[in-house]
């Protein structure tokens, strides 16, 4: 099948008509590519954030009307107008958030601990003032009506009263030494909750207005490592401090008694924390470069410390980050959120989300400050992260495995195109003919904009235009199809000078967009969405449930068809023998034939049963007079087989026996015959065989060429 | 037709390159050679390694072994008797970019070529020599050659040997600047495989001698070796050929040797016992003389005309 050489039929010479911002092409070296859109209808020429930017005097002149490309690129994934974000807006962003949500559950759990520490304190005043036995005097007086109270026996006011004040009236030393360790832990734990609450590792060189009150940065060599310590000293530490709470109410309340209440203590506290006191832990973030991530990544979401890492993604088009929701999905527990600035409603929810993930949560984040090598364009950057929002380049996934057990509610896809992102280019040609591209965004138009790749891009002239060069678009479409007849893949640029280009596209390149789009198909395939497997399931599910109903209708149909003919021959033949008895005063057999099979009835069962008397008893004992002295060679193995993995190449049995050997992809013999073989060729082969790597099994039962001195042969292979 | 320069162009390596890209002609070896099993190890390390085929090139002497560039799909040299070595160098010195494959035989190289084989070791320019040794000379039908081991009967000797045979590993072993060297046979393909991807890798000359069958000559010297684990030795190590889950089965007999260790791997290799299968010698970090010769390459004809003017005019009177 042949490849449609063009979709579009391009003149010789295009110009750009709108959508091209002079004033950033001017900036810009002369060898830079840049590639720009035009507005598109939905957001139209005045909705453009910055406004149609002003034809600079004695530049080429564009319309007044014209949009720049970054304004359309984000008004496609979000409306605000703010530049994008770069690490340190995002981390601020994320702490504010992390602090806010965690403000709450502190302050409960502060008012808990001084509940109780307020508890072990009167108790503890309580038994130094009445000592062991007064109290006690004094209660029992008062309920009875003979202390200095007076009054009559209440009984349930005896009741409320004797358990409660049961605990300080019998307190031991052992008791009284345990209510004061309570007290200093609970004092300890207070003290440590009036510290800052998120706590940030990370390389040297972070901004300090993260630092304040509630949260502090900490330099390190490895911040991973690090927080991992630190996280698990504040879990150790947060267990302790439940552990002394609920100690602390047992003490209070029901008189702590070691033997009875430790056991519980330890299913309930140690076990697992609530998650209001899970969230009233300290907070542990990491920032890590991205390059660490990667080659960490196995062990950050198999180890799960409750760290929370944000990570920089870098501009690129490779897809190297798409993996990473998969791999959080199989190993599970780890919350992830990859996102782009450039999609800020994404980003936020994403972040707000992971400020409440307990446990451990990674967050890669494509923002302004990690920035392509080689270019100083901080706008050229910006206008890729957009276009690669839009496009579709950096995944927005969110893995929440807290949210539910299914899939699709712990994988959240959302702002995922699912279909490909399609931009509309206005040029006019040298003739002044106005023409329009339909174009499909893929990786490759943002690496246009990145200088590491202009290495991958060579620029063609229209002078070197020719049928076989494809869009990238349609090329990764024939090259999946296995279609390529040595077309090349190319993207439309537009040099300084306002003249559209065709770049063609280097094989590292179109490589790279490949795997990106490989990457994100399999992704959506892998989390259900948009997967053509799951569609071609159902619709096979819904052909064979159709098909299946359909015969079920047509057995009804049927049924009921013969139900009514015999219903209407039962009803011709009884309206008959009514009519003849009213009218003759007769008994009329013959007309009823339906009614009537007792003649054939009587006669048939002896004749069946007759032929199977006899022929049966012969033809069973056959078998087992052939089955008694057991098949010759059967402790030669199974059937026969090659161990492929040995076979050296050496071309004998493929030579000799080619219909029972072939080679696999591997260029190594394997048995391909479906047919009985004769056993004497099999072991024919196994003898030819230098590696011994043929075993030719049992031989078949029907096998003439079976001899006692084969099976001797054969013997060596089994 | 768009004209672009070969890197740019797509179409070499659009597809996975299989096995039947790496394939020549039909091989006439005998069937039950060796020469298949090297054949076919050789065309899956390029497969994996998804070379294309117009990146590399095999050289190789005179010899059945040496009738191993028709059989692949590459870039081949069919050369003269014992001079693979020198022609690859000159392959090497203009076309670093190529990767290069050496096919010798036990007659092609320890004894016509020995002069070659010996500078081209200390020369270390990278490049993988297979050396296939099945001690004998098959292509001439049945002669004497330097590895014949004592006794062995020949066309030349019929009284067999009358000499120790020669021990590539030893010589090889021995020569300055080595920086390579392993032995395999080609009954083990999965052992084959690994050494020859450990050679291909390995920054220099890798020089490999393959213990090879020979059906139809030497079957009576081979059979009982390739029967019998006892006889050879798995040489395994992390530098080397690591150690593999199934190996305790087909080598009963192992040792973990270091090969940075060059005394202890001439130790090895001088063992008359057993047969060592492994890497014995490797040293990344050997003196090759490729990098001094690949020296104005990518210089266009006008430009090496105009040196060569220079060049003249100094002798100008």
């Amino acid at each position: 099948m042949s490849i449609e050489p063009q979709k579009i039929e391009i003149p010789s010479r295009l110009r750009l008509e709108r959508g091209l911002d002079a004033r950033l092409l001017e900036r810009s070296p002369p060898h830079v590519l840049r590639f720009y859109y035009q507005a598109s209808r939905e957001v139209g020429p005045s909705e453009g954030a910055d406004g149609p930017p002003e034809p600079p005097a004695g530049s080429l002149g564009w319309p007044a009307s014209a949009v720049p490309i970054r304004a359309e690129a984000s008004a496609c994934v979000s409306d605000d107008p703010l530049p994008l974000l770069g690490f340190g807006d995002v981390v601020a962003r994320y702490l504010e958030r992390a602090d806010r949500v965690r403000r709450a559950p502190a302050e409960r759990l502060r008012t808990r601990l001084l509940t109780a520490l307020r508890g072990l304190r009167e108790l503890l005043a309580a038994d130094a003032g009445h000592g062991p036995d007064a109290r006690a005097s004094d209660a029992l007086s008062g309920a009875l009506g003979n202390g200095p109270s007076g009054g009559q026996i209440d009984v349930d006011d005896l009741a409320q009263r004797l358990p409660r004040e049961r605990g300080p009236l019998r307190v031991s030393e052992r008791r009284r030494a345990h209510m004061q360790e309570l007290a200093r832990s609970l004092d300890r734990g207070l003290r440590k909750l009036a510290e800052p609450q998120v706590r940030v590792w990370c390389l040297q060189g972070v901004p300090e207005l993260l630092d304040g009150q509630r949260v502090s940065c900490r330099p390190s060599a490895g911040p991973y490592r690090d927080a991992c310590r630190d996280a698990d000293r504040a879990v150790c530490e947060g267990l302790e401090l439940a552990r002394t709470l609920r100690a602390s109410q047992l003490e209070v309340r029901h008189a702590y008694e070691p033997e009875v209440h430790d056991a519980v203590l330890e299913a309930l506290c140690v076990a697992d924390l609530e998650p209001d006191e899970r969230l009233a832990l300290p907070l542990v973030v990491a920032l890590v470069a991205r390059t660490w991530l990667y080659e960490h990544l196995a062990m950050v979401l198999a180890s799960q410390h409750p760290v929370h890492l944000l990570v920089p993604e870098a501009l690129q088009v490779t897809g190297q980050a798409v993996p990473v929701a998969a791999l959080a999905c199989v190993y599970g527990g780890t919350f992830v959120l990859q996102s782009t600035v450039a999609d800020r409603e994404h980003l936020d929810r994403g972040l707000t989300h992971m400020a409440v993930a307990p446990g451990s949560a990674v967050a890669i984040v494509a923002c302004r400050d990690a920035m392509d090598e080689g270019s100083e364009d901080v706008e050229n950057v910006m206008t890729a992260l957009r276009l690669a929002a839009a496009g579709g380049v950096h995944p927005r996934v969110m893995v929440d495995p807290h949210a539910s057990v299914a899939t699709d509610r712990v994988v959240v896809h959302e702002g995922q195109p699912l279909q490909a992102t399609m931009r509309s280019l206005a040029c006019v040609d040298a003739a002044g003919r106005a023409h329009t591209l339909e174009l499909q965004v893929t990786a490759a138009d943002v690496a246009v904009l990145m200088a590491s790749w202009h290495r991958s891009l060579l620029p063609l002239a229209p002078e070197a235009w020719a049928s076989d060069q494809l869009p990238v678009a349609d090329f990764l479409a024939a090259w999946d199809a296995g279609q390529l007849t040595g077309q090349v893949p190319f993207v439309w640029t537009v040099h300084p000078d306002g003249w559209l280009l065709r770049a063609v596209v280097a094989r590292d390149l179109a490589y790279a967009v490949r795997a990106q789009a490989h990457a994100l198909r399999g992704l959506r395939e892998g989390f259900g969405f948009e997967s053509p497997w799951a569609r071609s399931a159902a619709r096979s599910a819904r052909l064979a449930a159709e098909a299946e109903a359909a015969g079920a209708r047509a057995a009804l149909v049927a049924d009921h068809a013969r139900t009514l003919e015999a219903a209407r021959a039962q009803a011709g033949s009884d309206a008959l023998r009514r009519l003849a008895k009213a009218l003759l005063g007769l008994e009329v057999g013959g007309l009823g034939t339906t009614r009537d099979p007792e003649p054939a009835a009587v006669a048939e069962p002896a004749a069946v049963a007759e032929p199977a008397a006899v022929a049966e008893p012969a033809a069973v004992a056959e078998p087992a007079a052939v089955a008694e002295p057991g098949p010759r060679g059967a402790d030669l193995g199974r059937e026969p087989y090659v161990e492929t993995e040995r076979c050296t190449t050496c071309n004998e049995c493929t030579q000799r026996f080619p219909t029972l050997f072939a080679y696999d992809e591997n260029k190594q013999a394997e048995f391909i015959a479906n047919e009985p073989v004769p056993f004497a060729s099999l072991v024919v082969a196994a003898e030819l065989c230098p590696a011994k790597c043929i075993h030719p099994g049992t031989p078949r039962g029907d096998d003439d060429t079976v001899t006692d001195a084969l099976i001797a042969r054969a013997r060596p292979f089994a | 037709m768009t004209k672009l320069p070969k890197a740019w162009y797509m179409d070499g390596r659009l597809r996975h390159l299989a096995l039947a890209d790496y394939e020549g002609t039909t091989p006439r070896w005998c069937p039950g050679c060796g020469d298949h099993a090297a054949l076919a190890t050789v065309q899956r390390l390029l497969r994996d390694e998804q070379i294309p085929p117009d990146q590399a090139v095999v050289v190789s002497g005179i010899g059945c072994s040496s009738r191993f560039p028709h059989y692949i799909h590459t870039y081949g040299f069919h050369g003269l008797h014992g001079r693979p070595l020198p022609i690859a160098e000159g392959v090497r010195a203009r076309r670093p970019d190529l990767h290069l494959f050496v096919v010798t035989g036990d007659g092609d190289c320890c004894a016509i070529g020995t002069a070659h084989w010996i500078h081209s070791i200390r020369y270390n320019m990278k490049m993988t020599v297979m050396l296939f040794d099945n001690n004998i000379y098959g292509l001439t039908k049945m002669q004497t050659s330097p590895t014949t081991p004592k006794g062995g009967r020949s066309n030349t000797h019929p009284e067999g040997a009358p000499l120790s045979p020669l021990n590539p590993l030893s010589i090889t072993l021995s020569i300055a600047n080595v920086s390579f060297v392993a032995q395999t046979a080609d009954w083990v393909p999965a052992h084959f495989a690994s050494i020859v991807k450990r050679a291909h890798a390995h920054p220099g000359l890798a020089f490999i001698r393959v213990l090879q069958r020979c059906p139809h000559y030497m079957d009576h010297h081979w059979e009982p070796i390739q029967s019998d684990p006892r006889r050879q030795l798995l040489l395994f190590h992390p530098e080397g050929v690591p150690a593999q889950a199934n190996d305790q089965r087909a080598f009963p007999e192992r040792l973990e040797h270091d090969p940075s260790d060059l005394a202890r791997a001439r130790e090895v290799a001088s063992r008359t016992d057993v047969w060592p299968l492994g890497v014995l010698y490797r040293n990344p970090c050997a003196e090759r003389y490729d990098l001094d010769t690949a020296v104005g390459l990518g210089m266009s004809g006008a430009d090496k005309l105009a040196a060569l003017e220079r060049e003249l005019t100094q002798f100008e009177v």
